[in-house]
């Protein structure tokens, strides 16, 4: 009864039912119910998450295209592991760590098809270019992220974003830290170069 | 380059933007089919799983109950019941004689004089007749005339193998020689007091022993589901549309496919045998495309793809609905355990492989660079493929006749698809219930 109360209360407010319901419903519910695997849970942590996440795939993929595959693996894999989850940390943190080790695992194993992409090896030469301005419209600089090749894409995205360590990028990627300084400092310098020129 | 830290700034703040323009419902509408068709494979699995767990209990039960119901023998009876030499033709007179012998070793008591047995037979007149006349006296039982008796009944159940061989022939193999020393040594001689010689004798049926061998030959049904395994050819993982995965590949699923063909199955002395036959499988899958093409694409190079959009007029819908089935001609070699949990039932567990040669495949696919539809029969498959096969299940056997229902699983162990021409490689499986109905052919 009370769900139909419920139900007739988002029509009032114009609202799709399911997303209001998963905005309402709190995470650890939601996760509950998603270890039980209740499908109308599923898609309300989809409905919660999905543009969040689709904002981590976007840094990790070329193109919307790849990033999508790369979002509906994610949710899959999500699904499938949220038993392992154990509520230590916010869920979307978790879920942003599954997501970035699918990305990584897939490129690691040369399935990536999210990694075809031509980049101007120009840009790895350009060592003096003007500071970029303070001040660069998000969809610009997530643009010129995509345009650096992989390797720095990566390492940029672990660090600056993830604040991961040095040592933790190089733990997970299997190189040196040392190779994981000199990819961040080039990495810069790319993004850097990439947004003088837009 | 400390001055260049503020790209991560920069990047920081990026990346808390969300995609809100990126996600619709179709992305979800995928993930869903996925986690039902996950669901679906779990089912197979944990229904594989109690499956083989029921088998294998039932099999240590049976073993258990079958070591319980052995009837302990005294010391004594041990001696007399071990045999002094082998039997190399495993006959009758053989063991009654030895029985006889082992018994004159320990006991002497006089028998009276009896009266030669009529033909043994399923009659209960006459068999209760020759009970009678198998009561031994407790007195002055000569061992002349024990011998006489014992000649007299491997007479009698030779005669009576001609007449009604089935039954008697495990009587006599499996109780003879307990039977010849009870008729000597006083006890009754249970066999010949039952019209059902088989229940009191506590022995298989026939059609259950295994100490003969025969074949079974017969047809086989197996309605299944049909689904496949897919993998990314590494060499040509370059030629992969970048919306395959999801126009295509997320566009399939699994669907009904059967085998059907000829069963034969040879039962060597024992426990085990082993398993052949011509069948018919088809492993199929469903597709439901729907889809328009609005990116063209170029060969850059021969490791990668180049897309260009498409002028809006030469849009290419894809709209098609079906399913694609394959062919093959079967030939499997499987060995498999028998167990009796019954009368007249048992549980046979097949395991094994198959050569598989693909007779012609039909349908339509969604090709992994174009994304356009290829017709099925113009596609370069392998033709020769080999399949790993398991089956549990319950057969009802009769004497001439064997039905079994055997839940099964088949799987292609090699690739579909050419790998030189194809970058998707498919493996395909399917699971369902295996019918049998299998006659016996015992050598005459």
């Amino acid at each position: 009864m009370s769900g139909f109360f419920f139900d007739f209360f988002c029509n009032l407010c114009n609202s799709p039912v399911s997303n209001l319901k998963s905005k309402l419903i709190s995470d650890e519910e939601l996760i509950r119910r998603c270890k039980e695997s209740d499908q109308s849970a599923q898609k309300m942590l989809f409905e919660k998450y999905a543009n969040k996440m689709m904002a981590v795939c976007m840094r990790y993929c070329k193109n919307r295209e790849d990033a999508k595959d790369l979002l509906q693996d994610g949710f899959y894999k999500v699904y499938v592991n949220i038993s392992k989850f154990r509520g230590n940390s916010k869920i979307d943190t978790w879920m942003t760590r599954v997501f970035i080790n699918l990305a990584l695992n897939k490129q690691r194993h040369g399935r990536n098809k999210y990694s075809h992409f031509e980049f101007d090896p120009a840009l790895e030469t350009v060592m003096e270019e003007p500071q970029a301005p303070e001040e660069v419209a998000p969809e610009k600089v997530l643009e010129a992220l995509n345009e650096l090749p992989e390797i720095y894409k990566i390492v940029l995205n672990l660090y600056a974003v993830e604040n991961m360590s040095h040592k933790e990028i190089a733990k997970k990627l299997g190189i040196s830290v040392g190779s994981s300084k000199s990819r961040l400092s080039r990495g810069r310098v790319m993004l850097n170069t990439l947004l003088n020129r837009k | 380059m400390d001055k260049l830290q503020h790209i991560d700034d920069l990047l920081r703040k990026a990346s808390q933007v969300p995609a809100n323009a990126l996600v619709d419902a179709s992305d979800w509408a995928i993930i869903e089919k996925r986690l039902k068709r996950r669901k679906s494979r779990i089912y197979a699995l944990w229904f594989f799983l109690a499956l083989s767990v029921c088998t294998t209990s039932a099999l240590f039960v049976v073993n258990q109950i079958n070591s319980k119901t052995t009837p302990i023998l005294t010391q004594q009876e041990k001696n007399i019941d071990t045999p002094t030499h082998n039997h190399p033709n495993n006959t009758t007179t053989e063991r009654l004689t030895d029985d006889f012998e082992s018994a004159e070793s320990i006991t002497s008591t006089d028998t009276s004089p009896v009266e030669p047995l009529e033909l043994a037979s399923s009659d209960p007149s006459i068999l209760s007749k020759n009970n009678q006349r198998l009561q031994p006296s407790t007195s002055n039982t000569k061992l002349p005339e024990a011998k006489a008796l014992v000649q007299d009944l491997e007479s009698s159940i030779r005669q009576a193998i001609e007449k009604s061989h089935i039954p008697l022939v495990v009587a006599l193999e499996s109780k003879a020689p307990n039977f010849a020393f009870d008729a000597i040594y006083g006890s009754a001689p249970l066999w010949l007091n039952q019209d059902n010689v088989i229940v009191q004798s506590n022995s298989k049926p026939s059609h259950l022993a295994y100490d003969k061998s025969h074949w079974e030959t017969g047809i086989s049904f197996t309605p299944s589901l049909s689904s496949k395994i897919s993998g990314v050819n590494k060499d040509l993982s370059g030629f992969i549309n970048k919306s395959y995965n999801t126009f295509v590949a997320n566009s399939e699923s699994a669907t009904f496919g059967n085998t059907f063909g000829f069963n034969a199955q040879y039962h060597p002395k024992g426990r085990f045998f082993y398993s052949s036959g011509l069948y018919i499988t088809q492993r199929a899958e469903q597709v439901d495309y729907n889809y328009t093409i609005t990116e063209g694409v170029i060969k850059t190079d021969n490791k990668t793809l180049d897309y260009y959009t498409l002028d809006p007029r030469a849009y290419v819908d894809v709209n098609y609905k079906g399913s694609n089935s394959y062919h093959f001609i079967e030939i499997p070699l499987n060995i498999g355990y028998k167990q009796p949990i019954s009368r007249n039932f048992e549980l046979r567990t097949q395991v094994g492989i198959s050569y598989l040669s693909l007779l012609n495949s039909s349908g339509q696919k969604g090709n992994f660079t174009t994304l356009r539809l290829d017709d099925l029969s113009t596609l370069n498959f392998n033709t020769n493929h080999i399949a790993a096969n398991l089956k549990s299940g319950l057969y009802y056997n009769r004497p001439r006749i064997t039905l079994g229902l055997e839940p099964m699983i088949g799987m292609n162990l090699t690739n579909l698809q050419n790998r030189s021409t194809s970058a998707i490689l498919d493996k395909p499986y399917s699971y369902g219930i295996n019918l049998t109905t299998n006659l016996k052919l015992f050598k005459q």
